[in-house]
């Protein structure tokens, strides 16, 4: 399991977490979301261990983290804006991923590889296994930061915004991809999203934050409610049932309607 | 046979070629050389390959850890303070320094320790500072603002001290400075050290390819993969500054082997650093040595030999104009 416990984080003076707490289990999907500064990608970044908060725990199966290469073996993480300015080809990039894995010295065992070609096979990259990065599209380049982060075979994954610039296909391929891999190895997941569509269809959990802190935890079904999100997000929302999934269908919508013409 | 196969079969054949060419270019032209001056062009040779390709696997250790492309072996200012000790060795015309072994005799001169000495002492400043600021100043960017002012500092003083001295003085601290293998400091005993240094540094760069391929990620991804880069970037860049201090002690400043050659084995095959590090050592030696053919062939021309470092830039420059432009075309 997966524990923020308190989380506190102050930029100066400017306090972005405020007493966050968050549970992820294993074989759990939890979605993140909230407006924009409400401090969804700072929680992210604390809870990979790459962000130290300013009071507050965060612990794997009870016990508090420490940075190195046997936290990511077990928890592996993509943020928003990684760049990447040297041209690596898919391939050696995705390899990377196995660094917390690998021996010292110069080589990559077999496990290696195969780990390497398990997750280019599962996202669809195996074609574009020997082109360069910088060459592919920005979907593309997504998938590939979340092979690498596959690659590392954790049990924790966290995700910030993995669907920005992917198109319809490629976001629910990914989504889908995800929920395998919760449902096969037990990955728990925390994604930052600003779907609210897709984090009702693909999310267990959801945590909406506000200012830096937790506004409301449950299903889809508590969290993705009309006044509080009217409120939180401030905008007029349609929500209602997608007759054919069964799940919420949030709708936002112009403040002063299209007459009829 | 892979890329990378076929980047080494290439520079092999290539660096074949360039020693060929290197023993038996002359100032008067082709042709086999006595057994004096064998010697001592395989000692030119020789040289040339070792700052090369210690330019160029430095060049492509700080393009990574700094994240930046056009960084060079000089930027870190360790060049600056080199620059600074051999030329205040050289305008107060030190002797020689003879260190008896047993048997043999190693005499270093007093330049080459100067710079050495120089350049040890800017590694020391630089990660005292970047120590004592707990790592924020091991960023890079902070890095290259030190090393810039550092540089800066040098060269005011470097100034200061050519124009303090006579001109004979001041031609010869140029032409240092320019970056050059035809002068006293090529001795047997100052490649050895240089040599071994290089092994032991560029070793060390090797050994961590993998951290250096995270390291070139970007921090988060680096902590994200297990690596504390503050830390590793520390050892990294200490091991790839001395490389840099021997260097600019052994031949001055030579420009452009460090940006051209990574840059050129990167956009060619690939950026795996496992191979990237070592053919940029293999391709920075075959570059090297064929501009310093090249200095003693323009000696017909010219009736006097320019430095390496001119030569350097001269063919430098245009082809990294040119790679540049395939990439801008391409992208």
């Amino acid at each position: 399991m997966l524990e923020g416990r308190g989380l506190h984080l102050a930029y100066g003076a400017t306090e972005v977490l405020h007493g966050v707490d968050v549970t992820v289990r294993p074989g759990r999907i939890v979605g993140v979301i909230g407006p924009n500064g409400s401090g969804k990608s700072t929680l992210l970044r604390v809870l990979a261990g790459v962000q130290l908060p300013s009071a507050g725990e965060v612990r794997v199966d009870g016990r508090p983290v420490r940075r190195g290469r046997e936290l990511a073996r077990r928890l592996a993480a993509v943020f928003q804006s990684e760049s990447v300015p040297f041209p690596f080809t898919v391939r050696e990039l995705v390899t990377l991923g196995r660094f917390p894995h690998a021996p010292a010295g110069l080589g990559w065992q077999h496990l290696d590889h195969a780990a390497v070609d398990r997750v280019l096979r599962q996202l669809e990259l195996t074609e574009l296994a020997e082109r360069r990065f910088d060459e592919l599209s920005g979907g593309e380049q997504k998938r590939v930061l979340l092979a690498r982060a596959l690659a590392q075979e954790p049990e924790f994954l966290l995700l910030d915004e993995p669907t920005a610039a992917l198109d319809l296909h490629h976001q629910v391929a990914l989504l889908e991809v995800l929920s395998e891999l919760r449902a096969t190895r037990n990955l728990g997941l925390v994604a930052v999203l600003h779907d609210l569509n897709l984090v009702a269809q693909f999310c267990d959990e959801v945590v909406l934050l506000d200012h830096g802190r937790v506004r409301s935890v449950g299903t889809p079904a508590e969290v993705l409610v009309y006044p509080v999100l009217k409120e939180v997000f401030g905008v007029e929302l349609y929500i209602g049932v997608n007759e054919l999934t069964g799940t919420l269908h949030v709708h936002p919508m112009r403040r002063h309607p299209v007459p009829n013409s | 046979m892979g890329r990378y196969g076929w980047a080494f079969a290439v520079g092999i054949i290539l660096a074949l070629v360039a020693a060929a060419l290197a023993m038996l270019a002359g100032t008067t032209g082709l042709g086999l050389p006595g057994p004096e001056v064998a010697a001592l062009r395989a000692l030119r040779l020789a040289a040339s390959a070792l700052v090369g390709a210690s330019l160029a696997v430095v060049g492509t250790a700080f393009q990574t850890l700094l994240r930046n492309a056009l960084a060079d072996p000089y930027i870190l200012g360790v060049s600056g303070g080199a620059a600074l000790g051999g030329t205040l060795a050289l305008a107060a015309g030190l002797p020689a320094w003879v260190l008896p072994l047993g048997p043999l005799v190693l005499e270093l001169d007093a330049t080459f320790l100067g710079a050495f000495v120089g350049g040890l002492a800017s590694i020391l400043f630089l990660f005292g500072l970047a120590l004592r600021g707990r790592g924020a100043m091991l960023h890079p960017w902070a890095l290259l603002l030190v090393g810039f002012a550092l540089n800066a500092f040098c060269s005011a003083l470097v100034l200061c001290v050519r124009a303090l001295v006579e001109t004979q003085k001041t031609q010869e601290i140029l032409y240092w400075l320019v970056g050059t293998l035809s002068d006293t400091r090529l001795t047997a005993p100052n490649l050895a050290l240089f040599g071994l240094t290089f092994i032991l540094g560029g070793g060390y760069l090797l050994s961590q390819a993998k951290a250096l391929g995270v390291l070139a990620l970007g921090d988060d991804a680096a902590r994200s993969l297990g690596l504390r880069p503050e830390r590793a970037r520390l050892a990294l860049f200490a091991a790839a500054s001395l490389v840099v201090a021997l260097s600019v002690s052994l031949a001055g400043m030579v420009g452009f082997v460090g940006i051209l050659v990574p840059q050129a084995v990167r956009l060619s095959f690939g950026a795996d650093l496992r191979y990237v590090l070592p053919l940029s050592a293999l391709y920075g030696a075959v570059f090297l040595a064929l501009a310093d053919t090249a200095t003693r062939l323009l000696f017909l021309a010219f009736a006097t030999e320019l430095p390496v470092g001119l030569v350097s830039a001269l063919i430098g420059a245009p082809i990294f104009v040119w790679i540049l432009r395939r990439e801008v075309r391409d992208a």
